[in-house]
């Protein structure tokens, strides 16, 4: 074919009927007052009518009002027409109807011409309906992972590969007392101490660099947060990276462990307490289990015996005592044995017992051996006390 | 911060402190409620954040405008006591406030 038959065909007459009638997108026409003047072969296949069908009639018939439904189909058209093409209906469909009665959203776009002086609304008609159910389905499951994320019982701060943050969930708002707008846009570093931001933003950046996807981030020691009133306290932190169309996005899940540290602060210092008074106690003293396996033996108890450092573990009646047994036969186990077994259904026992170390030293040892029961009234331990009495 | 009370269509209540100067919709996105999508992102250009506004609560609001009753057209079931949601800025004057959600946004 040559240039100058093709120049000849586009020209022709022929050429722009063949063209509205055969593109694959359904096309309207209609006056201004709504009656249908042209439907194309495309719109026949999209709502069913024949274009004889529809010429001449009212474009309310093509989008009925809806009962539930205010928006009058011919108003939006005119008010349309006189919008830019790319807000016209951005979020606004019309509910269409085909003959055989099934409705469709449909996106349509209008202009109005002025054909052989008389005013035409050209419009096009697209169904939306998989776009709308797309759209549905896409905002379903994003409602349900932000849903998760918002509520979650962790901290959880987002940031853009630059360390922005993107996302701070209400938890996030709780524990470090700022509202999600205050922090969006502004650098993670900024719900740290002044004195530890460079480190962690570079720390963040190697972590960003590295092969491993998720990091406990008090791996090495603990995190320093700072609130929005100033105040600092201990942090646990586990960070994660994602990527996704190339671009990085780190996430913090964050735990307020003051509570905690308070707990544990409490703990040792019981501990301490604890520690003090049994070791330095003048009576030997332990703690058994109620087997009479030793828990705990204090140093007084420790010198008692042989003062070997190896003693838990072992039944109280096979330590090996100072110097000596505590009487020459197997007798005194056997009564040691006994009274802790007494002890052990809950009875307070309480005895005299000789030590001797060596030729003619005699000592005699005052030996009580107490139950504590736990709530249920059940023997848990049972304390050993021993008091030189010669 | 503000109270509001988002009630779904089915019954289920979220009551939560709105920032004073976000929407009514901007608060329903912030706590992930749902029934309330807000397509446009709050400019009044689509009608997909449409609410009920419970008794007593219409007089206390701004008096819609004419673009917020013009996209009212293109919400369904709309009543007396409709609103768009990104048109109601939350102030502590609606402390309390109480709104529905319908049943379908488009």
């Amino acid at each position: 074919m040559t240039n100058l038959t093709r120049d000849r065909i586009e020209a022709s007459p022929g050429f722009f009927k063949a063209l509205v009638d055969g593109v694959p997108e359904a096309i309207v026409a209609v006056t201004p007052d709504g009656t249908i003047t042209y439907f194309n072969a495309a719109c026949e296949r999209l709502l069913g009518y024949t274009q004889a069908e529809v010429v001449g009639r009212n474009i309310a018939m093509l989008v009925p009002q809806q009962p539930d439904r205010r928006a009058d189909a011919m108003k939006w058209l005119e008010r349309w027409a006189h919008e830019p093409d790319e807000t016209q209906s951005r979020f606004l469909d019309l509910i269409a109807q085909t003959k055989a009665g099934k409705q469709m959203p449909v996106d349509v776009r209008v202009v109005e011409r002025k054909i052989e002086g008389e005013r035409r609304y050209l419009i096009t008609v697209r169904d939306n309906t998989a776009r709308r159910q797309e759209q549905a389905a896409f905002k379903e499951a994003h409602l349900k992972a932000s849903r998760i994320l918002q509520i979650a019982e962790d901290g959880i701060v987002s940031t853009d590969a630059t360390q922005t943050v993107t996302f701070f969930n209400l938890k996030a708002e709780q524990i470090f007392g700022y509202r999600a707008e205050e922090v969006l846009g502004r650098q993670l570093s900024t719900l740290l101490p002044e004195r530890y931001r460079y480190r962690h933003r570079e720390e963040v950046a190697r972590f960003g660099a590295g092969k491993v996807a998720s990091r406990q981030m008090n791996e090495r020691g603990h995190v320093v947060g700072l609130r929005k009133d100033g105040e600092e306290f201990p942090l646990e932190v586990a960070i994660t990276k994602v990527s996704v169309g190339g671009a990085l996005t780190y996430t913090a899940h964050l735990r307020d462990i003051t509570q905690r540290k308070r707990q544990e602060e409490k703990l040792r210092e019981s501990e301490r307490r604890f520690r003090a008074i049994f070791d330095h106690a003048f009576e030997a003293m332990g703690l058994l289990a109620p087997d009479g396996t030793v828990l705990e033996i204090n140093r007084a108890g420790r010198l008692m015996t042989e003062g070997q450092s190896q003693l838990i573990g072992l039944p109280l009646w096979d330590l090996p005592w100072a110097g000596s047994d505590l009487e020459p036969d197997d007798s005194a186990r056997q009564r040691l044995k006994g009274a802790i077994a007494q002890a052990a259904r809950g009875e307070r026992v309480r005895y005299t017992a000789d030590l001797r170390r060596g030729e003619g030293d005699v000592r005699k040892i005052d030996i009580s051996l107490t139950p504590v029961k736990d709530e249920l009234g059940h023997v848990i331990y049972i304390v050993p006390e021993g008091r030189d009495v010669t | 911060m503000t109270k509001i009370t988002y009630i779904e269509n089915e019954g289920t209540e979220h009551v939560v402190d709105v920032p004073d100067g976000l929407s009514v919709m901007e608060g329903a996105v912030r706590y992930t409620v749902p029934g309330i999508d807000g397509d446009c992102g709050g400019a009044c250009a689509c009608a997909t954040c449409h609410v009920y506004v419970e008794n007593g609560w219409m007089e206390k609001l701004a008096p819609m405008n004419e673009l917020e009753r013009d996209m009212l057209d293109f919400a369904f079931d709309v009543k007396d006591n409709s609103r768009l949601a990104c048109q109601i800025k939350v102030s502590p004057a609606l402390e309390g406030l109480v709104v529905r959600t319908p049943a379908r946004q488009y």
